[in-house]
């Protein structure tokens, strides 16, 4: 399997025609997902790169009823009233790419989720990515090699780097969920990871955590709670950030003792976590682990190194 | 976005919560409608206060003089004086404590209140949780379950229908001016039963700012900033002051591999002395200003770059980068990582302005490369 999406996944883009629509649409066509409409108010009837336009979510999941995925990729401003549509028109995964969304706005969509039973993914994510199988979101996808390692990060970027760094030393991965930098997020890691535990394509977990906030934790709590029986190492960024200084991310703020990098390692290491220093340390964690347990970690689609 | 105490006074009564009256002192003049003995505040973004002596009772205009002076060389925590009221002595009968703040954990706008007010809440958190109410305000206010939840507090009916009465507007102003936190620390209670806000602390969420309005009754006096960080706030860029010691220079594509850049490098034994992060939507111009920035920095002796192309473009960041590199002529040594779309295209260009570079490799050998180069490491 995979966690949240696989090859058969139907998905829509809210927000096609914009610059970055345009742009992601041409690039998760090319991948081989599944991408059958879009969504711009206004813009019914068009088409990009072949893909038609539709004005509302629910008028494309009438041509398209089995579409219950979608990525929302619209300026900021735009986003609640998007989100707030598509979760009430029958979206079911609903991942949230645009950054800056206000915190309020965000809790309004994380809440109107959690009432219809559907999962929202960022706001301020590269998506999810299946390698080989789909994508739903912004990732260059050939960075991205297929197999059975799942990633879970608050940022994009590291997303990025640990997903290539495994990929071009020959590992493969099954599912990585970018779950977004922002401080009110849909999925946080522990609820990545409870999937995770359950899918047979993934054996190993990578959790990528930063300072600020108290997801890393909950996940911590998580992998107790669960027993969980796989591998999990982790990378905490912002070892040296100083105190009460934005680093970027809404997120990543420590201010009096919470969410510092060492009450995050010590709960990881005490639910028996391997945390790394840097991300390069996790790639050898990785290696020795799957030498060691002869497991079936490596690429299924080798990339050049 | 933190505002001050009489700016948030000032948003309160907006709402039409009671609070009471300040007065800001401007010069050297001392405004005729202060009336002795009166409370001295200082003006700061920090909490504290009390402890750091920002706040005293003087009796005649010749003290206050005097206390006004020392105040505004308080300093608490780096945080810098930015003014300084009076406010009336009150008759205060009881000190109560009424905040909204995001609760990150529980994805929820929470609703604090306590009548042990006063002391600092986290504190009192920690102690007393039996004596603090915590109510989920995320859907809204809800009078009738304040009520209930508020009844072991065991307030007369006058009192608790003011105090819900606040408490509803302090909700409405906290969605209304999208704060993370609102709060009034003390709720006091006056000795003939008013129930006022004498105090504030407001903060607005960053995201909202482009939908809200400008809040400060004070000029923000703070410490002075770099070259770099005015250069870099002049084009949107993130960059943050590190290691005064540190030599070398980084420039990352996002908040998360910028921090990992920092970190890595630190582990390998070199001295970082910024964080800069393009951000998403990077152009062309923008490399070329962060690389300006880099370049110039004469505390500077080598520079890492680390960037992604995922919503951005590695030819695109790559060009401004050599853009600007070519321009100042400024050499130090330089390793760039740079990967996702047109990577091969950004490579070539590197390639061409003679830097190192790690293709495939991790952050961690391109970090040891350039430590390397710098002859710091073998």
């Amino acid at each position: 399997m995979s966690i949240l999406i696989d090859q058969d996944t139907a998905m829509l883009m809210v927000g096609i025609t914009g610059k970055q629509g345009r742009i992601h649409c041409k690039r998760t066509l090319e991948s081989g997902s599944k991408l059958l409409a879009g969504v711009a108010p206004g813009k019914g009837g068009k088409k990009v790169e072949g893909v038609p336009v539709f004005e509302t979510v629910a008028e494309a999941r009438e041509v398209f009823p089995e579409i219950e995925s979608a990525m929302v990729i619209v300026p900021k401003e735009f986003v609640r009233d998007a989100a707030l549509q598509a979760l009430n028109d029958g979206i079911k995964l609903l991942v949230i790419i645009t950054e800056f969304v206000p915190v309020m706005d965000a809790l309004q969509i994380v809440h109107e989720a959690k009432k219809l039973g559907a999962k929202v993914v960022g706001p301020n994510t590269i998506g999810v990515i299946s390698p080989g199988k789909s994508k739903l979101g912004i990732m260059p996808d050939y960075i991205y090699g297929k197999g059975h390692i799942g990633i879970i990060s608050r940022s994009g970027t590291l997303t990025h780097e640990t997903a290539s760094n495994l990929t071009f030393k020959g590992f493969g991965l099954s599912t990585c969920v970018g779950i977004g930098g922002d401080s009110i997020i849909g999925m946080n890691h522990a609820d990545v990871i409870e999937m995770f535990a359950r899918d047979d394509d993934t054996d190993a977990l990578v959790l990528i955590g930063e300072i600020g906030g108290t997801s890393e934790e909950m996940a911590a709590a998580k992998i107790k709670e669960l027993k969980l029986k796989k591998p999990v190492c982790a990378y905490i960024a912002g070892r040296y950030a100083p105190e009460n200084k934005r680093m970027g991310h809404a997120g990543a703020i420590v201010s009096g003792g919470m969410g510092t990098v060492k009450s995050k390692i010590a709960a990881l290491e005490d639910a028996g976590v391997v945390v790394c220093p840097t991300l390069g340390k996790i790639v050898e964690f990785i290696d020795e682990y799957n030498t060691r347990t002869s497991g079936r970690l490596k690429s299924l689609e080798p990339r050049v190194d | 976005m933190d505002y001050l105490e009489i700016e948030g006074k000032a948003q309160l009564k907006r709402f039409d919560i009671p609070v009471n009256d300040s007065v800001l002192l401007e010069g050297d003049e001392i405004p005729e409608e202060v009336s002795y003995p009166c409370v001295v505040k200082g003006q700061i973004l920090s909490g504290k206060r009390g402890k750091a002596g920002a706040v005293r009772v003087v009796k005649s205009a010749d003290e206050l003089r005097e206390v006004k002076k020392i105040i505004e060389g308080i300093t608490i925590n780096d945080n810098v004086m930015q003014g300084v009221i009076t406010c009336d002595m009150l008759p205060i009968a009881e000190e109560y404590y009424l905040g909204m703040t995001l609760d990150v954990k529980n994805r929820a706008m929470l609703m604090l209140f306590t009548t042990s007010g006063g002391m600092d809440i986290e504190e009192l958190a920690e102690k007393y949780p039996e004596k603090l109410l915590r109510l989920d305000c995320s859907e809204g206010f809800d009078a009738e379950v304040f009520r209930k939840e508020a009844a072991v507090f065991e307030l007369s009916e006058d009192r608790m229908n003011q105090v819900a009465d606040i408490a509803g507007k302090l909700c409405d102003a906290c969605f209304e001016l999208d704060a993370t936190t609102v709060e009034i620390n003390p709720l006091a209670v006056l000795k003939d039963g008013t129930v006022m806000a004498i105090d504030s602390k407001l903060v607005i969420d960053d995201n909202s700012l482009y939908r809200q309005g400008d809040y400060t009754i004070l000029p923000r006096a703070g410490k002075e900033k770099s070259a770099q960080e005015l250069a870099a706030e002049e084009h949107d860029l993130t960059y943050i002051e590190l290691d005064p010691e540190g030599d070398i220079g980084t420039m990352a594509g996002g908040a998360g591999i910028g921090m990992a850049t920092m970190d890595t490098v630190r582990y390998y034994g070199g001295r970082v002395n910024n964080f800069l992060d393009l951000g998403g939507g990077v152009t062309a111009e923008k490399t070329y200003q962060a690389m300006r920035i880099l370049l110039q920095n004469e505390k500077t002796n080598a520079i890492l770059i680390n960037v992604f192309g995922g919503i951005n473009n590695c030819a695109n960041m790559a060009e401004g980068i050599s853009r600007a590199y070519i321009e100042f002529g400024i050499k130090k040594p330089i390793t760039v990582k740079s990967r996702g779309f047109n990577q091969e295209q950004g490579w070539e260009i590197y390639e061409k302005l003679g830097f190192s570079q790690t293709k495939f490799g991790t952050t961690d050998e391109a970090a040891q490369k350039l430590l390397k180069l710098k002859g710091e490491i073998n």
